[in-house]
């Protein structure tokens, strides 16, 4: 083997070499990206837990009567409609006057 | 013609880079296969962590979706006893945040062994979470762990139950559907840098956490507070020793509510009594008295072996049966056997009693459920007790008419009385509704469950509303009961609590009670009110301290509900100012 043969294979070794390890930095990149989106995805969650929560505290009908007394609102159900063919136990939604949902 | 010399130099060069890659390479051989896999352990050691990924508990939520139970996260601090640099400076930092003792905390620390991640201290405050960042101690940190909260705080709480610090289900529905509620943590491999940085999911190495599914109840939170509200209340007026309040609906079972007095609060229920946990309405039997008068009734119309009209001598409120005396409240003469209903008469009872005898006694108070569990999905159900048929003696014939030598619970008197609000059917009563995936998805529906079967014919059932029970609210023991916008059917009930131990009655101590359904055109509600050991010098009859108290319930209810009136208030009459008692 010549010389140049020998550089030759020793620039070749040396350019798969350097090759390797810009393929292993941009994989290192995109796996760090994956980390970060990741936590960021378990920040938005944790929030979404905690606004969930608040809501359903503020849905609490003790605190909804509370916030009407605050309004100086009173909380009164609503007088069923005499003529109203609706009715049933549980699954019914109330008319507009109903403060407690 | 080259030299001799430098013909060998290029020759020579490129065997010595030969050579070297050579012993390179058999360096390489040699640290892969004799050093490689403690090569290798070490640097996973040092390189990655696997980090759990905490799942999110599922929902408890009532039938309109509002959450009773749910998941939050807190901070919580921990620490990696490998790389922190000083464990006892880390310790006197952490006690002087977190208020700890700084002995504690170091020997934990030191005692960590290899560990990574040690919990130090779990829920801390938001400030005290920024302090230990500030302080920016290598090896000390803070991380967010999910925890269980009842935003509602103590709302169906004996119902709804709790959950132990590592977040599994203790009592109630927590610990019933702990299969449902609970999920699967997931997992995420880190490599992380010199410093200890994560900067690198390691391939193959997540796996998503698993959510809990969600639990929809048929509890309506509104209709619960309101419930819990007034069952406080007069359990506070009447001094009494506990109550109860059930509201369901009698043609499908749902339970609207379900209420408890005493109760606590699931948020801290380290700080109450376990006897406070219980749910009083399944685990707790007790001799109903009176309010047990309309199944015999309704099995003596069944059976003919009385009709409406017809009067029976109510001895005036004395009777020698036997071996047996048995008293009224108020002496009667004859009474129509409306009357005896109306007037809630044990005399006129025991004769009924006698005339529908033990065999057809047993099989109506068994067709009406009582002895055996409702097969509500509530752990802890108590079956009640309804002694065997060849136990029954001739004081069985006259007691179980008045609702003694019986033991039922507050649920299966509600269920039993839906019987008269349905067409004479048994329904399963129920808590949840349904069953959905963390994504919303429903994967089980049970709002519709089967009907177990008639307890009395639709006759007998419409004979006994309209005839009987209707009469109790306008003129009889329970107009304490009535609605002006609503015809309301139901029975009053005061019974003395049998001494433990048997040995007759404690003294002055009563259950007062009262069951009642409305609109009595077409029953959308029964409403159940249960006060135990109200203060006698106060008063104990179920017509004064659970006949208003159910009243209040349904009132609310069906107007919450928009159930339309099916009376006018012009026709709603005037009250008994002195109602007969029971």
């Amino acid at each position: 083997m010549t010389v140049a043969r020998a550089l030759l294979a020793l620039a070749m070794m040396m350019a798969v070499g350097v090759a390797i390890v810009v393929i292993r930095e941009e994989s290192a990149k995109v796996a760090n990206r994956v980390q970060r989106l990741h936590g960021r995805q378990l920040v938005y969650e944790q929030t979404l837990w905690a606004r969930e929560m608040e809501l359903a505290r503020l849905r609490t009908p003790d605190e909804i009567r509370r916030r009407a007394h605050e309004l100086g609102l009173e909380v009164v159900p609503p007088k069923p409609d005499p003529n109203s063919k609706e009715g049933g136990g549980g699954d019914k939604a109330g008319k507009s006057r109903r403060t407690s949902d | 013609m080259q030299s001799g010399l430098s013909k060998w130099v290029g020759p020579a060069i490129i065997g010595a880079a030969m050579a070297a890659l050579v012993v390179l390479g058999g360096r390489l051989v040699y640290i892969n296969a004799a050093r490689g896999p403690t090569l290798l352990a070490q640097a996973q050691h040092q390189q990655r962590s696997i980090i759990p990924l905490k799942h999110r508990r599922g929902l408890i939520v009532d039938s309109r979706g509002r959450i009773i139970a749910g998941t939050l996260l807190q901070k919580s601090v921990f620490a990696d006893p490998t790389v922190l640099p000083d464990k006892n400076e880390a310790a006197a930092k952490v006690s002087e945040i977190l208020g700890l003792d700084v002995r504690e905390i170091g020997e934990e620390l030191l005692s960590a062994g290899d560990r990574q991640f040690l919990v130090i201290r779990r829920g801390v405050t938001e400030e005290q979470a920024d302090q230990i960042q500030t302080a920016s101690i290598y090896g000390l940190g803070t991380f967010n762990e999910p925890y269980r909260t009842y935003p509602m705080g103590g709302l169906a709480a004996a119902v709804v139950g709790f959950v132990s610090p590592d977040g599994h289900g203790v009592s109630g529905l927590e610990s019933q559907c702990e299969n449902w509620l609970a999920g699967e943590n997931g997992l995420k491999t880190i490599i992380r840098d010199a410093r200890r940085k994560a900067f690198w999911l390691a391939e193959n190495g997540y796996r998503p956490a698993r959510d809990g599914f969600h639990i929809v109840l048929t509890i309506d939170a509104e209709i619960q507070a309101q419930a819990e509200r007034e069952l406080a209340a007069t359990v506070q007026q009447y001094h009494a020793e506990s109550g109860v309040v059930i509201v369901m609906s009698p043609k499908t079972g749902a339970i609207l509510a379900l209420a408890n007095v005493p109760s606590f609060d699931p948020n801290v229920y380290q700080d109450y009594s376990p006897s406070q946990y219980r749910n009083r309405a399944i685990t707790d039997p007790f001799e109903p008295g009176s309010v047990f008068k309309p199944f015999v009734a309704a099995g003596a119309l069944a059976e003919k072996v009385i009709h409406l009209g017809e009067s029976l001598d109510c001895e005036s409120g004395s009777w020698q049966d036997g071996a047996r005396l048995l008293h009224d409240h108020h002496p009667y003469g004859m009474l129509t056997f409306e009357q005896i209903i109306i007037k809630s008469s044990n005399i006129g009872m025991g004769k009924i009693g006698k005339r529908l005898g033990n065999e057809r006694l047993y099989k109506y108070v068994k067709a009406f459920g009582f002895g055996d569990k409702t097969g509500v999905d509530l752990e802890g159900e108590d079956p009640g007790l309804v002694r065997p048929l060849h136990r029954w003696n001739s004081f069985t014939t006259t007691s179980v008419p008045m609702g003694q030598e019986v033991g039922v619970t507050a649920l299966q008197l509600a269920r039993g009385f839906s019987a008269f609000a349905n067409g004479g059917q048994l329904v399963q009563p129920y808590l949840i509704r349904a069953v959905l995936a963390a994504d919303g998805r429903v994967l089980s529906d049970f709002s519709d469950p089967p009907s177990l079967g008639q307890a009395i014919s639709p006759e007998v059932a419409e004979t006994m509303k309209e005839k009987l029970l209707c009469p109790v609210v306008e003129e009889g023991t329970g107009t304490k009961a009535k609605l002006a916008n609503y015809r309301v059917f139901g029975k009053t009930g005061t019974a003395q609590i049998a001494r433990q131990g048997g040995g007759g009655f404690d003294h002055n101590a009563y259950v007062g009670s009262f069951v009642c359904a409305a609109p009595a055109s077409d029953p959308q509600l029964v409403v159940l009110a249960m006060i135990r050991r109200p203060q006698a010098s106060i008063a104990y009859y179920g017509g004064t301290v659970a006949a208003p108290l159910a009243r209040e319930v349904m009132a609310h209810a069906l107007a919450y509900l928009n159930i339309p009136p099916d009376k006018t208030a012009s026709a709603s009459g005037v009250a008994a100012s002195t109602p007969p008692s029971d």
